[in-house]
């Protein structure tokens, strides 16, 4: 039996979902399909006093999954309300709808304990009181893969990549990286897991955007709920972000 | 398909994506105006070509002419960068065609207060397309190479300004916070923004750069006037969106698309049309605003005519007569009336209207237009009446002859005072008791009139007496208790006298001057010379900010090479901020610093100064030098080296390196600010201690004299000599008084004989006697003050000598050795008569050295003399006295803290400030008197250090 086919509750799987590209791009989904539907609240920071330089994130997006088949998945995640403020001498804020995503993943092999799935997503540039002249247009596509050397445990790793320009008719900035994900989850209990995981980019916004560690603790409650509290922290690299957060209910239908 | 059109907007960037050959589209497509025989103009200036002139202008080779029949405009080249700007392309002049009227000093394009957040463009192109001409700049932001920026400046015929366009994208990872404005550089005491906005006006909120948010508003437009002849009138509307969004104030203002965050990936662009109306009046640049808006927004406007009746003429006179139009809580126009009384403004249609006129600083008549009723049409509302004023005739005589005078006009009264005291343009200025002119553009200034034969000036109701001294050594001359009644007309001649008091073999000189061509000045260089002439200063340095100014034509007009010497030099004032410090996290500016001579070159940019930013001093010196200053033969001052800042930009050296006094300076540099004192730059050929001298007293309140002193005694302690200085600071008729203080220059050079270099080193050898009125003459043997260090014998004398005229007092003399007070001489003669002549002596005594100085070691010595200096203390222990006995009790403490309301129950305090002001005298009183003509000062003076080697064989060592 397929190690997804274990999970009967509503405890997330795959790796930490908290990304640090708008969208989420670059995080791999999970790997096992399931219907889902949950609401997400979370943000980040950026703090550079010397530079007279703050930015500070916060949003609640609607996120669902579909399980087409035992194999394949479908997404989309929509931030129903954004707030961006950017600290500076002259400061200035924005809130309203955020970006959009949907995407969708396939496994290409699978076994009792091993997983490989091809997994893409596109973020749509639906955060119009944001943007107001270009529209940034972004999509990841690479490989997720998932080993389960013990019932409650799952090495997973992701290849993905990314892509992105802006529409509207100025300078469309096109640009193009990679992100690699490696990490484990491990489930305490079956209604109590932990995730780690270790997360580089390379090329999309630098040569080094970022190395970075994620955590995430996840919970069941009872056959259909689930609850993760998950962060990821740039470590090394361009990326300016101190952190970012996110706290997750969705229920599994 | 809604989707797709949202998408791609209608109006996007075209030279935002590197390729230089790119055209952006004519901004501004609404606007039209038509004329009979329009003409445009584009071409880069030669050296050699005139360029349009005005206070302000500052066009030199390279730079850019853009012009048509109505205005002209000069965008900088790309390597003459001006101010707050990182580099050129900005606009630098813009005035009214054929009449060099230029009174703009910069507006260059930002997108927030930070320096990186400016544009710094890399290509300038010249476009001519037939009647359309026009120069595109390409670059990006100075501090974001990723961030692409684009501006067009274009001119069409017949049209009263500029249109503008700017292109930017954000090609940066994350967020920005853009505020995408036109920084209008005022400079300060000059141009001042009105914006149609309710309790608006020339009012607008303070703010600070941490609260600058607070100060933004939305108005349809921004006017922005001088209000006194020659001038242009500036402004700006949107052509994108009804309303421009920005800050106000006397430094700076900004106006554009309200800020907005600046998401990766996104772009803006701002159209909108700079203004240029001719004359002082904010109501001619608003006239064309709402034609403009007309234009844009179909807003109607109608035109109300009038005249103002003012008993006693001088309509026309900025403080005679101003108009207001305001309709609820909202001014919409403020007009100076014609000569003859008549006026006319625009203001929008479908309103009610009240007019305010204003009569010296005062509303004397408030009166609803039509009845209250709204105003759809064009409208005469006939005439208004002022209350009648006064009339008087000034002249003033010097030893018998007519000459070259500034009378200070003061009520003589309590009921005087506060019946004509007043402040203008919503209180930015000081009150002036009486406000006769505008505080800091030409005679007269505040209560401040040059004379020069006959002169007369229109005054309100009042006694007033009238004082004027030519200098601190000639009588204070006065006529007091002169009755000025509505409608009479009286002649008022004051005579002054020149006392005996100039020591021989001795040269009168001020070395720190500006007028119109510095940013922070409006005062027309004629009136400039004419008050040169009435200090009696012998040698003036001219120090304009950041540029270079002869007064060529004013000095020659004026006849005034016979009686002056004019040097040229420059302050270098740093605008842009810069890191230069390892222990203290903000960029900074390193203060003022004056160099003399330095050559005026009409066809130079800075007019033969340097580019002055971002150096250390040393690097400073550098590039001076490299200008052409002589650094051999020639002076650099280091200036009010303590104080405060100006919109984020220290004026002083020692507060922005952060010295502290009380540890010796660091002579390896580290990186901390008490390195820095001997750092030599990167770059540089000079360290950052080689200037010459140091102002020890700056200002004719000399209200930092206890800070200037506390560095010059500190650096003397550790052997470290520079010449002490003593300048008025002066930018107008107003604040500090042109020679007052002055140098008393003892040097083999003289006036009819004048040898610039000889008189140079003199002022390097600290042969200086600083004075606001007392004469101090001291020696010991044949050694007088100066830099020079001697050995004195076992049984010499400290001779002093101290003179002043009748109506400087002087209480008291200080002997100073090695920074402490060693004997006070108090109990000093009084002359009975302030008018008179007589009571110049007030010391002459020989002191013997054994008698003040320690038993051992080399010492030094200077001696003040004048009012007691008031109680101060060093509350944040940093060696500077920061905080004087502001309550009174005795105590100097946190009670005395201005922005303190509790005890911060720390050894040192953080928060610090002010100093306590000399106490107020009592009218009548001999110190009164002094300040009649040196308002808000008192008598100080001090000599140079008389150094004694007493035991270093040679090297002076204090202390030792």
């Amino acid at each position: 039996m397929m190690w997804c086919d274990t999970l009967e509750n509503g405890l997330a799987n795959g790796q930490v979902q908290v990304g640090l590209i708008d969208g989420d791009l670059g995080v791999a989904q999970a790997l096992c399909p399931q219907n889902r539907l949950g609401l997400a609240v979370g943000g980040g920071a950026i703090v550079e006093t010397t530079n007279f330089y703050g930015h500070i994130a916060g949003s609640g997006t609607l996120r669902g999954t579909l399980a087409v088949s035992k194999r394949t998945a479908l997404y989309a995640a929509i931030e129903g309300f954004r707030y961006d403020a950017v600290l500076s001498p002259i400061a200035s804020s924005a809130m309203g709808l955020g970006y959009t995503d949907i995407g969708a993943s396939g496994q290409i092999v699978q076994t009792d304990n091993l997983a490989l799935a091809v997994q893409g997503k596109v973020v749509l540039p639906t955060a119009f009181t944001l943007n107001q002249n270009g529209w940034p247009l972004a999509a990841d596509l690479g490989l997720a893969a998932g080993w389960s050397p013990a019932d409650n445990v799952v090495v997973h790793g992701s290849v993905l990549g990314l892509g992105g320009l802006a529409l509207g008719g100025g300078p469309q900035f096109p640009h193009a990286g990679v992100h690699v994900d490696a990490g484990l989850e491990w489930r305490a209990t079956p209604g109590f897991g932990v995730v780690v995981d270790a997360l580089g980019g390379f090329g999309y916004t630098a040569p080094v955007d970022v190395f970075a560690a994620g955590v995430g603790f996840r919970g069941a409650v009872g056959e259909h709920a689930g609850l993760a509290l998950e962060a990821t922290v740039p470590l090394v690299g361009r990326e300016r972000t101190l952190a970012a957060l996110d706290l997750r209910f969705d229920w599994r239908l | 398909m809604l989707i797709l059109l949202a998408l791609f907007g209608c109006d996007t960037p075209t030279c935002l994506d590197g390729d230089t050959t790119c055209r952006m589209p004519t901004p501004c497509p609404e606007v039209s105006y038509t004329c009979d025989g329009g003409t445009t103009e584009v071409h880069v200036l030669e050296p050699g070509d005139r360029h349009p002139g005005g206070m302000a202008a500052l066009a030199s080779a390279g730079d850019v002419i853009l012009g048509n029949d109505k205005v002209v405009a000069v965008i900088e080249a790309l390597d003459h960068p001006h101010y707050i700007a990182p580099a050129g392309g900005a606009l630098l002049d813009l005035s009214i065609k054929g009449q060099d009227n230029d009174s703009l000093r910069h507006i260059f394009t930002a997108t927030g207060l930070l320096p990186e957040e400016a544009a710094h463009y890399t290509s300038l192109e010249v476009i001519d397309d037939g009647d359309i001409k026009a120069v595109q700049l390409i670059g990006t932001l100075d501090g974001y190479p990723d961030v692409p920026i684009a501006t067009r400046y274009e001119i069409h015929p017949c049209e009263p300004g500029i249109r503008v366009r700017t292109e930017i994208a954000n090609g940066t990872p994350d967020p920005m916070s853009l505020y995408l404005t036109d920084a209008f550089y005022w400079g300060d005491r000059g141009s001042l923004a009105f914006t149609p906005a309710p309790e608006g006006g020339f009012t607008h909120p303070s703010f600070g750069l941490t609260t600058i948010g607070d100060a933004f508003f939305d108005v349809p437009y921004m006017i922005s006037g001088l209000h006194s002849a020659p001038a242009t009138t500036y402004g700006v509307v949107s052509c994108d969106e009804e309303t421009v969004s920005g800050f106000q104030s006397v430094y700076v203002s900004g106006m554009g698309p309200a800020p907005r965050v600046f998401p990766s990936r996104d772009w803006q662009v701002y159209e909108r049309f700079i203004l240029a109306a001719d004359g002082p009046s904010i109501s001619g640049g608003a006239d064309i605003a709402l034609e403009l808006r007309k234009q844009l927004w179909d807003e109607d406007y109608v035109t109300i005519t009038g005249t103002i009746e003012a008993p006693g003429g001088h309509v026309g006179d900025t403080m005679r007569a101003t108009v207001e139009l305001e309709s609820g809580e909202t001014p919409w126009t403020d007009i100076l009336p014609n000569p003859d009384g008549s006026f006319s403004a625009r203001v929008p249609a479908g309103q009610t209207y009240t007019a305010n006129v204003t009569a010296f600083g005062h509303t004397v008549l408030s009166q609803p237009i039509n009845d209250g009723g709204k105003v759809s049409a064009d409208l005469d509302i006939g005439t208004l009446s002022l209350p009648a004023v006064g009339e008087v005739t000034l002249s003033a005589t010097i030893d018998g002859e007519p000459d070259e005078a500034l009378i200070f006009v003061v009520p003589a009264d309590d009921a005087t005072e506060l019946a004509v005291g007043a402040t203008t343009f919503g209180g930015v200025w000081d009150t002036c008791a009486p406000l006769l002119g505008l505080p800091h553009g030409g005679s007269p200034g505040c209560n401040r009139v040059l004379v020069n034969a006959d002169t007369t000036i229109a005054l309100p109701d009042g006694t007033y007496d009238f004082y004027s001294a030519a200098g601190p050594f000639t009588t204070l001359g006065a006529v007091r208790g002169v009755r000025v009644e509505a409608g009479t007309a009286a002649s008022v001649t004051v005579a002054i006298q020149t006392l005996d008091l100039q020591p021989p073999g001795t040269l009168s000189a001020d070395f720190h001057v500006h007028g119109g061509a510095s940013f922070d000045s409006e005062i027309p260089d004629t009136d400039r010379v004419r008050a040169f002439l009435a200090s009696r200063i012998q040698i003036l340095v001219t120090t304009e900010h950041d540029v270079v100014n002869d007064y060529a034509e004013a000095m020659s007009d004026l006849g005034a090479s016979a009686r002056l010497h004019l040097i040229t030099g420059t302050e270098s004032t740093g605008h842009i901020l810069f890191k230069f410090r390892s222990d203290y996290d903000f960029p900074e500016v390193i203060g003022h610093w004056i160099f003399w001579p330095l050559r005026y070159d009409e066809d130079a940019p800075y007019r033969g100064a340097a580019w002055d930013e971002k150096a250390e001093p040393g690097l400073l010196m550098t590039h001076q030098r490299d200008a052409g200053w002589d650094d051999d033969a020639g002076v650099s001052q280091l200036n009010h080296p303590f104080g405060g800042s100006q919109f984020g930009r220290d004026y002083s050296w020692a507060s922005a390196a952060g010295f502290d006094l009380t540890q010796p300076l660091k002579t390896e540099y580290d990186g901390t600010g008490q390195s820095l004192y001997f750092h030599t730059p990167d770059g540089a050929d000079y360290s950052n201690a080689a200037y010459d001298v140091q102002e020890v007293m700056n200002g004719s309140k000399n209200e930092n004299f206890m800070q200037y002193r506390a560095l010059w005694f500190y650096l003397l302690n550790q052997g470290i000599v520079r010449g002490g200085t003593a300048n008025s600071d002066s930018h107008s008729l107003t604040e500090n008084v042109l020679g007052t203080p002055r140098n008393i220059v003892y040097s083999a050079s003289t006036f009819d004989h004048f040898d610039l270099a000889e008189f140079d080193a003199d002022v390097r050898a600290g042969h200086i006697l600083g004075t606001s009125g007392p004469v101090v003459e001291v020696n010991i043997g044949a050694h007088v003050p100066g830099v020079e260090v001697f050995t004195p014998t076992a049984s010499d004398v400290l001779h002093v000598r101290v003179r002043a005229a009748p109506w400087v007092p002087v209480d008291e003399v200080r002997i100073i050795v090695n920074g402490e007070v060693a004997r006070t001489l108090t109990d000093l003669p009084e002359p009975s008569d302030p008018f008179g002549v007589e009571g110049l002596d007030r010391v002459d005594m020989d002191i013997a050295l054994t008698d003040i100085l320690p038993a051992t070691g080399d010492a030094w010595i200077v001696v003040e003399a004048g009012t007691p200096l008031a109680a101060s203390d060093d509350l944040d222990c940093n060696g500077v006295p920061d905080t004087g006995d502001n309550n009174d009790d005795g105590v100097i403490d946190w009670r005395d803290v201005a922005d303190l309301t509790e005890d911060p129950e720390q050894d040192c305090f953080t928060t610090v400030g002010p100093l306590a002001e000399p106490p107020e005298p009592d009218r009548g009183t001999t110190d009164w008197y002094y300040r009649t003509v040196t308002p808000g000062g008192y008598p100080l003076a001090f000599t140079n250090p008389l150094l004694l080697d007493r035991e270093s064989g040679g090297i002076f060592q204090a202390g030792e």
